[in-house]
């Protein structure tokens, strides 16, 4: 039955992974201190211009795209694992969004979101 | 995105696929140009590249006419240059309109109008779409219905129903244009349409498939399950070390082929066998079938022999050891290992040994095997009447089996036993065909090296098989077969050998038996004689052997009951041990009327005194001949009557009686049939003394065939006939002179204690027979007339 269900679907049906192009997913951590949540997010070459972040009660969706500013004319690529282009993640955050304090820094290609809530303070 | 904008994207052309947006595709590039088209493409911010489906998958160099107009976006996920290609993994991102294509040496630029996405919303659309997933899932449900819930939680995750319309041309093998279709699909509504009618087909596909499997599957269910089954039982042996019974069997054959000598073409052949026989199942019937043609292959002596042993005087020994006199078959043994040991690849002879029962044809066999260092086999032949027991069934019959020929070969483990084919006097004969025909090939020095057995179905060669045959009478063996065999004669043994042979091999072997040593008992001379002539009547000594047995066990039961004392058998004793005598002695009658004779006959039990009979009857004419006689003997009794008739007057014979009278001639024991041309002179003997009124000498008996004008011609059977007539007390004996040379198989004994008397004519016999009258004148007519 091989024939009827083309290699492309199986493995999508059989992957966990539900991130379906065209967009990638950027790398998150996220730790909680006395103080604050903290969540980190690796985008490393995305301008800060290019990045976009919204939350939704507790999701907090992160959009983008990274350009590749490395580019020489006539230059012989033999590898390229890097995604660039468009990015997209949304995260279901386990806490209450609602009412906190959000801080935002970028440096060094990782950004940095703090959440700051009623009861943690 | 600024999608309805105007770019320059580098153009990438696929074979045989279309990308859709939202997914993704491995590709291996080697064109040169495409290459060149993702190197640009890599070059960019963003990696984008168009990508358009080729029309015709073989043109290598495809310009604007040859590309579908509506392609897809694409973001270059990873690549990897592996050799001369490059190994890519794209990802689709919008649909794009291609406006024109700049060629931008080596590779091709083309300007592209990003196409909106379709966003045409109603209710039907809706309806089209829910039918769409609907049909997503019954077909799943068709191919594998463990995905069906895997499908949903996917789709879920896809926002846009455009999108899972894309995703779900995954689950359906459609061809480059029907895929383009869907992707040049200017609004939903036509999108899904066109979905729901390959999604239709496929289900209509997938159903009848399901329809038609299962219609074979209930046919082909049984004989499949039992091979699974079987399959599987096999595995499970295989895991647990276990062979399969005909495995086991097939790799015991196989050793055994391994260490069996021999020829090639043999070997070839029993391999394919073996072959064969791997790939049954040993509940077939054909498998016993081939089992056993393969273990006979191996086991027959193709190349094993033993050695002959050729030393002349141990062989002479171990012939002496066994038997007493037989001579000339001792003799012919000796010389025959003379002969092979100065050509040792000489035909082995082929010999009959013709005799009466109990002579020891069938021990001198053994005798000799032992004495040339042979294996001996022996199979009778008595009774067979079909011709497939000496050369076997062929092996497409159930319960075929080889020939006894080879069964008796495989038995012998050698291809040069000595091979005894007892009675084969007493072969049948039916509609199945005649083994005395079968048997000539066997026989045959000339064919035998290639014998052919039905069921070996391979020549085997038989020529270095030494064959005896026996029989007691040749008369019953046809001609052809009896040509291609040596024949040697073992006549009955007179009296005295008899004596020798008990006192030599009988009496030690029965007291051995019996547990006695010969100081507990022995037999004189006296009693011995007596039982040969009292208690058995033979040519043999069979019955002989089993009366000395006899007596040896009643004093081997007086011995056990305590009685020790040694015994020496008597006469006298003998009644006693057992019983009256069997037999009276054979005596020759004191007085013989006119009209006896006394005839000597040969039988297949040795020979035999015979007084023929005859009777003047006051009437008629006709010749009455009465006691089962054949037909050469009633003619030879006319031969005789006429021959009297004939030559009355030289004989003296009245014609007044002969006109006057009839005549009957008896032979006694009636019971038994006679035949034979050899009784002619006793009958005219008969006659003539019958007529003459004057009686025939009783110490005188005759033997010969007679002519009608008065010849006497010789006859067979000389030793057998002279040895019963001593054995009845006579002393003279009337032979044709041709027989004189037979003389010299007597033992000289017998010779001496004998007169003979040749003769060439009946008057000379009948001379010699009648008894002359102590009147003179009588005498000198009779003498007269018979001169």
């Amino acid at each position: 039955m091989t024939t009827t269900l083309s290699k492309v679907m199986r493995s999508l049906l059989q992957s966990n992974n539900h991130s379906f192009p065209p967009a990638w997913q950027p790398a998150v951590d996220i730790y909680r201190s006395d103080k604050e949540w903290l969540v980190k997010i690796d985008l490393a070459g995305v301008k800060q211009d290019d990045i976009e972040v919204s939350t939704h009660n507790n999701l907090l969706t992160l959009k983008g795209q990274r350009r590749d500013f490395q580019v020489q004319e006539g230059q012989q690529t033999y590898s390229m694992e890097i995604s660039y282009n468009r990015f997209e993640r949304t995260l279901e955050l386990p806490f209450d969004v609602k009412g906190a304090s959000i801080q935002t820094d970028y440096q060094d290609g990782m950004l940095f979101i703090r959440f700051q809530t009623k009861e943690e303070s | 995105m600024e999608h309805s904008e105007m770019t320059t994207l580098p153009a990438l052309p696929i074979k045989n696929n279309v990308l859709f947006p939202y997914l993704g595709m491995p590709l291996v590039v080697t064109r040169a140009a495409s290459m060149a088209a993702i190197e640009a493409a890599l070059s960019s911010e963003d990696k984008t590249i168009a990508i358009f489906t080729q029309k015709d998958a073989d043109v290598d160099e495809p310009g604007e006419n040859d590309l579908y107009d509506i392609g897809t976006a694409a973001v270059i996920k990873k690549m990897l240059r592996i050799g001369h290609a490059f190994h890519l993994e794209v990802h689709g991102i919008a649909r794009v309109q291609n406006q024109g294509l700049v060629l931008e040496q080596p590779y091709l630029n083309s300007n592209v109008h990003y196409l909106p996405e379709l966003s045409d919303t109603s209710t039907e659309i809706e309806a089209l779409h829910r039918e769409m997933i609907e049909l997503a899932n019954k077909m799943l449900g068709l191919v594998k219905p463990q995905m069906q819930m895997n499908l949903n939680f996917i789709l879920s995750d896809v926002e846009l129903p455009v999108n899972q319309a894309y995703l779900l041309t995954t689950l359906l093998s459609l061809d480059v244009e029907k895929e383009m279709s869907i992707l040049s699909a200017a609004t939903q509504r036509e999108l899904f349409e066109l979905m729901n009618g390959y999604l239709n087909h496929e289900i209509q596909v997938l159903e009848l498939r399901h329809q038609i499997s299962s219609q074979v599957e209930s046919k082909l269910g049984r004989d499949q399950r039992e091979y699974l089954l079987r399959q599987q039982m096999h595995t499970i042996q295989k895991e647990l070390g276990e062979q399969r019974p005909e495995q086991a069997d097939v790799t015991e054959l196989r050793q055994k082929l391994e260490k069996a000598d021999l020829p090639d073409s043999v070997r070839k052949e029993v391999e394919k066998e073996l072959n064969r026989l791997e790939r049954m199942s040993s509940v077939s019937p054909e498998y016993q079938l081939t089992r056993t043609y393969v273990e006979l292959a191996i086991e027959l002596p193709w190349t094993q022999t033993t050695e002959d042993m050729l030393d002349l005087d141990r062989s002479q020994q171990i012939l002496d050891e066994d038997h007493f006199d037989l001579k000339d078959i001792k003799q012919r043994i000796i010389e025959h290992l003379a002969v092979m040991k100065l050509n040792p690849s000489a035909k082995a002879p082929i010999l009959c040994f013709v005799g009466p029962p109990g002579v020891g044809k069938t021990s001198v066999g053994q005798s000799i095997a032992r004495s040339m260092g042979r294996e001996f086999e022996r199979m009778s032949l008595g009774g067979l009447h079909d011709e497939a027991e000496l050369r076997g069934h062929r092996r497409t019959y159930i319960g075929a089996m080889p020939g006894r020929i080879l069964q008796a070969i495989r038995r012998a483990g050698v291809r040069n036993p000595l091979l005894m084919l007892d009675e084969i006097d007493k072969l049948g004969k039916d509609f199945r065909g005649d083994p005395a025909a079968a048997l000539m090939e066997i026989l045959d020095p000339a064919q035998n090296f290639e014998f052919h057995d039905n069921y070996l179905d391979m020549p085997f060669d038989l020529s270095k098989v030494f064959f005896i045959t026996t029989a007691n009478t040749l008369d019953n063996i046809p001609k052809p077969l009896l040509d291609r065999m040596e024949v040697m004669r073992l006549a009955g043994y007179s009296d005295e050998e008899k004596a020798q042979i008990a006192r030599l091999y009988l009496i030690p072997r029965r007291l051995e038996e019996a547990g006695l040593s010969d100081e507990q008992l022995s037999i004189s001379d006296e009693a011995l004689s007596y039982i040969i002539r009292r208690f058995t009547r033979e040519a043999g000594v069979r019955e002989l052997e089993r009366t000395i047995g006899s007596v040896a066990r009643k004093i081997a039961t007086r011995v056990a009951r305590g009685d020790g004392a040694a015994v020496t058998i008597s006469p006298d004793l003998l009644e006693e041990l057992l019983g009256p005598a069997h037999f009276y002695a054979e005596q020759a009658r004191q007085q013989l009327d006119a009209g006896v004779a006394a005839g000597l006959a040969w039988t297949e039990a040795g020979g035999d005194v015979l007084y023929i009979e005859a009777a003047l009857l006051a009437e008629g004419k006709e010749l009455t001949l009465t006691g089962q006689l054949g037909n050469v003997m009633q003619e030879s009794a006319k031969t005789a009557q006429s021959y009297v008739w004939a030559n009355a007057d030289a004989l003296n014979i009245d014609q007044e009686i002969i006109r006057k009278s009839g005549v009957h001639i008896h032979v006694p024991a009636g019971a038994v049939p006679k035949d034979g041309p050899s009784a002619g002179i006793t009958m005219a003997t008969a006659l003539a003394s019958l007529y003459l009124d004057r009686p025939v000498r009783s110490d005188t008996a005759m033997t010969g065939e007679i002519t009608l004008s008065g010849l006497v011609m010789p006859i067979g059977g000389v030793k057998e006939k002279v040895l019963a007539a001593h054995r009845a007390g006579i002393h003279r004996i009337i032979l044709p002179k041709e027989n004189q040379k037979d003389l010299t198989e007597l033992p000289g004994h017998v010779r001496q204690a004998l007169e003979f008397v040749y003769v060439e004519r009946i008057d000379a016999a009948l001379l010699a027979a009648i008894v002359t009258t102590t009147e003179t004148g009588t005498e000198k007519k009779v003498a007269s007339s018979l001169r």
